[in-house]
């Protein structure tokens, strides 16, 4: 009887093409701005991603968030270099800096000053130089975005290996082009090394921002995090502490979170209105059918079954087809300025939502179905 | 003498309260005996298709026995009725309620499906008995594509596929023209007589009373004029 049911629901083509157009819609919906809002949270803490190698983040206790830079003595790196557990600590300086192009133009940068010995917090990918050539006098090396938009010629002839702009007044090379992951701001980003940052930017008292850690193995991170603070004072954050605190920052400051639960809502509502009515007026056209499998012996049990089924049908279905649209959609926009980032988890979000979706109009159906009388199949 | 097959002593049903309340059923006593064929005649509204809808087990009588076999279906619980019901009665219906989107052979195979038979075994019954109705050419064709007179052989197919005791038939000439109906009645006489089926019909066609061994009239809910 199953199949039947199945049969039943396909037989109906433009009820069940409606009801899988809708649910597929839906899905996409859901999937695809939830995909962007989880693409544009990651985006949030990308810096933090792309500087993998350390541990634990510190930085001035009432730092919110990544771009939020607060000084801090550097006195404070070889405190944090005493500590028992410790593998290394690194300095790292973050801040703006205006940059003078060939053509007089000005454009704020981010600038990233790493440990001059080891270069440890430098770019993920180089796509032209070495990373040692950072350590030539005024090296810089800028991200294939900045060198190709931002820092780019009037004409467009993007920033090469060898060019020479002006930091702060000061004379720099383009000594390396890299790749970074896209972040919230939309600043080119110039790596230098701490050194040459605090020439390129006047030094002042705390110029600090951050001392990454890497911890001896197997020490725990959280019992080290909390180590740090009591003797420095200062905050230390794991690195997922650390992104999730600027995640955290983003959603409540900045209502990207309201703005896009509400496309997500608005694809959920769809989905349940247009899928509701369309499965609902679905089992109401079948109720004559429903009522002859009721006088011919069918159990109320029975008949939910069939309903759940054709429910589940049209939710897998749906929920595949927009699911694969939204995967589509990202795989057309890939290294665009779309952020896209469609998990494992998302999948399964939109999944249940179809569900959820699909077990609110079926529990319509199935009320009108429980209480339907055998006796209207002698109704002609 | 044959066993009793049907047996309603005193069946009332009413539907409605206060100013809306009709009562359907004020009393109706009735015998039908194995394999004998029933036609229940009277106007619109005299309480025919009640008086099925209860002796099937489709409605509970507020009052009074219907006993199918010695069982009396009012004692029954809902789910064993419906079991009951699935394995002993057959029903054609005025309107066919055949399933457009399923073939006729699927169709017909229901009454099987319900009562767990194995799919290949019910479709291979389910053509043996399309031939048997005289559509075997019709198996794999969906209702829609079917006349009147092909739709209800398919219905009575339905009826019968699963060898119940009892065919209840609603106005199953009603649609139909005069030739096709009188077709329909022969084959569903003949079926029901060859099996020894019990079958009531419900009918408004005079021109069927010569197939019935019993015929009852029903006016204001209680038979009238019958030759029981």
């Amino acid at each position: 009887m199953l199949r039947i049911a199945l049969k039943m629901l396909i037989g109906d083509r433009i009820k069940y093409i409606g009801i899988i157009a809708a649910l597929s819609f839906a899905s996409f919906i859901i999937s695809q701005q939830g995909a962007i809002f989880v693409g544009i949270m990651k985006r949030t803490f990308n810096f933090i991603s792309d500087t993998g190698q350390a541990d634990i983040w510190v930085m001035d206790p009432s730092v919110q968030f990544v771009d939020d830079i607060k000084g801090i003595k550097e006195t404070a790196l070889y405190r944090v270099r005493g500590l028992d557990g410790i593998e290394w600590a690194v300095p790292m300086f973050k801040g703006l800096i205006p940059a003078r192009l060939k053509s007089g133009v000005y454009q704020t940068c981010i600038i990233l000053g790493i440990d001059d010995a080891s270069l440890i917090g430098g770019p993920p990918k180089m796509l032209e130089g070495k990373i040692e050539d950072l350590r030539f006098p005024n090296a810089i090396f800028v991200n294939k975005v900045g060198a190709t938009t931002k820092l780019a010629s009037k004409n467009g002839t993007p920033l090469r290996v060898g060019d020479v702009i002006e930091l702060n007044d000061n004379r720099a090379y383009v000594m390396g082009i890299c790749e970074t992951s896209r972040t919230f701001q939309s600043q080119p980003v110039i790596y230098t090394t701490y050194d040459h940052a605090t020439y390129f930017i006047p030094k002042q008292r705390d110029f600090l921002s951050f001392i990454l850690v890497k911890a001896k193995k197997g020490v725990d991170l959280e019992k080290l995090c909390q180590e740090i603070r009591g003797v420095t004072g200062l905050a230390a954050y794991t690195k997922w502490g650390f992104q999730k605190l600027t995640m955290l920052y983003y959603a409540k400051y900045t209502g990207v979170v309201i703005n896009f639960s509400v496309a997500i809502l608005l694809g959920f509502i769809i989905g349940v209105a247009i899928t509701g009515q369309t499965f609902y007026n679905f089992t109401v056209d079948n109720l004559p059918y429903f009522g002859t499998f009721k006088a011919m012996g069918a159990t109320n049990a029975l008949l939910m079954k069939m309903i759940i089924l054709q429910a589940l049908m049209v939710t897998g279905i749906g929920w595949g087809i927009g699911i694969g649209a939204a995967s589509v959609f990202g795989y057309s926009f890939r290294g665009t300025e779309l952020s896209f980032n469609l998990p494992i988890e998302l999948y399964l979000i939109s999944g249940c939502s179809m569900l959820l979706i699909c077990l609110l109009a079926a529990f319509f159906s199935m009320r009108k179905v429980r209480r339907i009388d055998p006796a209207i199949v002698f109704k002609s | 003498m044959m066993p009793l097959k049907v047996t309603c002593k005193g069946v009332k049903k009413h539907f409605g309260e206060g100013t809306a309340r009709v009562d359907a059923l004020r009393g109706v006593d009735l015998e039908v005996e194995q394999g004998e064929l029933l036609l229940l005649m009277g106007p619109s509204g005299s309480g025919k298709t009640t008086l099925i809808s209860v002796i099937a087990g489709i409605l509970t009588q507020d009052e009074g026995d219907c006993f199918l076999d010695g069982i009396n279906l009012n004692r029954m619980p809902d789910l064993e009725k419906t079991m009951y019901r699935g394995k002993k009665v057959g029903f054609v219906f005025q309107a066919f309620n055949l399933i457009p989107s399923l073939t006729v052979m699927e169709n017909v195979a229901i009454p099987l499906l319900l009562n767990g038979v194995d799919r290949k075994e019910a479709m291979q019954k389910a053509t043996t008995i399309l031939e048997q109705v005289g559509i075997p050419e019709k198996v794999h064709a969906y209702p829609p594509q079917l006349s009147g007179g092909q739709q209800q052989r398919v219905a009575i197919a339905r009826a019968i596929i699963h060898d119940p005791e009892l065919i209840v038939c609603d106005e199953p000439t009603s649609f139909l023209d005069h030739a096709t109906g009188i077709k329909i009645m022969e084959l569903l006489h003949s079926i029901t007589t060859q099996k020894h089926m019990t079958l009531i019909v419900v009918t408004h066609d005079v021109r069927i009373m010569k197939y019935a061994d019993k015929i009852a009239n029903l006016e204001d809910g209680r038979i009238v004029n019958s030759q029981l």
